[in-house]
């Protein structure tokens, strides 16, 4: 008994000994880096004004000019793909080679950057392009003009394939360092064309580079609908007789029906989770809105009017859904909680509201309004009900969706004659078409661009 | 009375077998009183964090600059070089994979932040140098300087922000563009109460590598409550900031924030 007790008492005086050096261990390395104290700066906030753009020198890059054949043509498409997205992005005050030109520059990056700072810029892109083998490399580095210093050093290499790739990467990470944003030279966006003669599903990059087709149904394809993490798409398609919801794997290639039975299903939206798709639903000629599991289970309806309910989008939040109703006469824009309940109205302004789609932050709704006869893309802010038409004009401007990044939209307009898919800014500036082959419409950007 | 004895007997035999356990207690008793001494105790031994000092110095933000780096800087060093490619990126890669970031600055140059005390007082001319921090409040010796400055100071006499003015306490930050971005991203947050102009708040966080903050706080309460909440709401929802420029040899950045 009595030496178990001491035992005891041994044991707990060491643990209590532990457990006094365990309280003593955290505070003991907690001060140490200090000899490396953060500094800290002061600054001083006076009060509003908009984001001013980045002046950004990009001289010629080294190496593509001496490169021949393949190489070359990877190295200067790697170099106009870098400036492009730099000035798409809309964030810089770009100064190239023909302005710097003017400038005496030594060639000695550091005895110049005052050369390069008197034409006010801030910043100085260098890129050196090489090869190795059949691989290219590419150094892509960002410079602080007022220090010399580095603000970002980046090193590329892969098959010349991948060059628009490395410079789309390189151009984000940029995008990344100098804004704190989130860049979208990465994203894609999907739309359906009937440049084959049937209307097909493809894909693009951002800038309308790489058009590439996923469906070879040889019918009528079309709305797709990006999956959250890119790697997939639901799309409508009346290949197998009535319209259906699909789902096609890009990766793989592969498709498979989410929902087909029913007189018809169209305009499929994601839940920003992925793992339900909202969509129109026709079972005996009133069309509502529908869930299913993206497997296809679960079916459930949310809507249940006399009136046409249609064309769902899935609030980037996840908690909302707005859609198209007739109910009220005329096709209006209503938002509904995912579950069905509290369903309101969100456009009051002409006669016809039709095509939400949702600004990724989720405070504005953009959609296709009919205003003095003509087609035109409008945005709604969903909490204060502002409206502004960002379009005017003929040309039928309608089904637009935003870039991931909430400064761009994407919409299909007649203005050229055949159907085509243009971009612009959120206040209508820097428009661009972006297809030219055929009529292409319903585009739908992806909403996240893969993570890094 | 036979119960009595009985009962201090009872006491008695009851306490002296328990003898060993009493001795656990007190031992038991006095760490814990060595513990909490300890505990309370340490962190008062441990150094305490520098005071923070304000010195208020002209920052010119890289756009403006026209001018020449300051003699007092290091000079002529080398160009940042990409870091060494280590593990090659990738072998066949479909997708070109940028390289993950180096704990070791290889690019950087060996300078020594010369801490010198900048001067505690406001300079009122432009131009006081190239670089926001590192420049002390000397006198430019290149005589360049204000060449693009305004009267009030600021070289950006038409900027979206109008005049910055700016206390730097870190000689080692030198990037203009850094904090034009950071301005500007907070600025496009902040809503003012309507209150006074004479209504300003301090508030303080940390900028981690990465651009996310920490230690989010009000150093200096504007006395209403709801100035200082709507600045902190600014720079919250103005964050992520841009991850820390590659050069900059410190874990995090310090920022005092004057926000009127």
């Amino acid at each position: 008994m009595r030496p178990r007790n001491v035992a005891l008492t041994v044991l707990s005086c060491l643990l209590l000994l532990a457990l006094v050096l365990a309280a003593q261990q955290p505070p003991a390395p907690a001060p140490p880096p200090d000899e490396q104290q953060p500094p800290q700066v002061t600054l001083e906030l006076n009060r509003g004004g908009q984001a001013r753009k980045i002046k950004l020198a990009f001289p010629a890059f080294r190496g593509p000019g001496q490169m021949a054949g393949d190489a070359g043509k990877a190295g200067r498409e790697l170099e106009e793909t870098v400036r492009r997205d730099l000035d798409l992005s809309g964030y810089f005050e770009i100064q190239g080679p023909d302005v710097l030109s003017g400038l005496a520059l030594t060639g000695d990056v550091q005895q110049d950057l005052a050369a390069y700072r008197s034409t006010g810029n801030e910043v100085l892109l260098l890129g050196d392009v090489r090869t190795e083998g059949d691989r290219i490399v590419f150094e892509g580095r960002v410079l602080d003009l007022g220090s010399g210093q580095a603000v970002l050093a980046k090193r590329y290499k892969g098959p010349f394939t991948v060059s628009r790739r490395m410079a789309h990467t390189f151009a984000d990470e940029v995008i990344r360092f100098l804004t704190g944003k989130v860049g979208i030279a990465l994203s894609s966006i999907a739309f359906s064309s009937d440049r084959t003669g049937n209307k097909e599903i493809y894909v693009m990059d951002y800038d309308g580079a790489d058009q590439r087709r996923i469906t070879g149904h040889r019918s009528t394809s079309m709305s797709p609908a990006w999956s959250p993490g890119g790697g997939a798409l639901a799309y409508t398609s009346f290949f197998n007789g009535p319209p259906g919801i699909y789902f096609a794997d890009l990766a793989s290639g592969k498709k498979r029906p989410v929902v087909a039975s029913g007189s018809l299903n169209t305009s499929p939206s994601f839940s920003p989770d992925g793992r339900r798709i909202a969509f129109a639903r026709s079972l005996d000629g009133n069309i509502e809105i529908f869930l299913a599991d993206a497997d296809g289970g679960g079916l459930r309806r949310l809507t249940n009017s006399n009136a046409i309910d249609t064309n769902p989008a899935w609030s980037p939040k996840g908690g909302e859904i707005a859609f198209t109703s007739s109910r009220a006469g005329n096709p209006h824009l209503y938002l509904m909680d995912a579950e069905g309940a509290n369903q309101r109205r969100l456009t009051f302004d002409g006669a016809y509201n039709d095509g939400a789609a949702w600004s990724p932050d989720g405070d504005l709704v953009a959609y296709t309004s009919r205003r003095e006869g003509a087609f035109q893309i409008a945005v709604t802010n969903v909490g204060t009900l502002e409206t502004a038409v960002l379009t005017s004009g003929p040309g039928e401007n309608e089904s637009p969706t935003f870039s991931p990044d909430g400064r761009k939209i994407a919409f299909t307009s007649r203005r050229s004659g055949r159907k085509q898919i243009y971009v612009m800014d959120l206040d209508g500036g820097n428009l661009r078409q972006i297809t030219t082959e055929g009529n292409n419409d319903l585009a739908d950007w992806s909403r996240s661009v893969p993570e890094k | 009375m036979s119960a009595a004895v009985d009962h201090v007997l009872e006491r008695r035999s009851r306490r002296a077998g328990r003898r060993p356990e009493a001795i656990s207690l007190t031992a038991a008793a006095l760490l814990h009183g060595v513990a909490v001494g300890l505990i309370l105790l340490l962190p008062r031994l441990a150094p305490s964090p520098p005071a923070l000092s304000f010195v208020p110095v002209q920052i010119i933000p890289a756009q403006a600059l026209g001018v020449r780096r300051p003699a007092s800087r290091p000079k002529a060093r080398k160009p940042p070089e990409p870091e060494p490619e280590k593990a090659a990126p990738q072998p066949e890669p479909e997708e070109p994979v940028p390289e993950p970031p180096r704990k070791d600055v290889p690019v950087l140059p060996p300078e020594k932040p010369e801490k010198k005390p900048p001067e505690p007082k406001p300079r009122t001319e432009a131009g006081t140098g190239t670089n926001p921090a590192g420049t002390s409040p000397q006198p430019n010796p290149d005589g360049e300087a204000g060449r693009r400055g305004g009267p009030t100071g600021s070289p950006l006499g038409s900027s979206a922000f109008g005049s910055q003015i700016a206390g730097l306490d870190n000689p080692d930050f030198k990037f203009g563009y850094y904090i034009d971005q950071l301005l500007s991203a907070i600025d496009a947050k902040w809503l003012r109460p309507p209150l006074s102009d004479e209504v300003q708040a301090i508030i303080s966080f940390r900028i981690e590598r990465d651009g996310s903050i920490t230690d989010l706080e009000v150093a200096q309460s504007s006395g209403y409550n709801s100035f200082d909440l709507a600045a902190l709401r600014a720079v919250q929802n103005a964050s992520p900031f841009p991850p820390l420029p590659r050069a900059y040899r410190h874990d995090s950045l310090g920022v005092n924030l004057i926000v009127r």
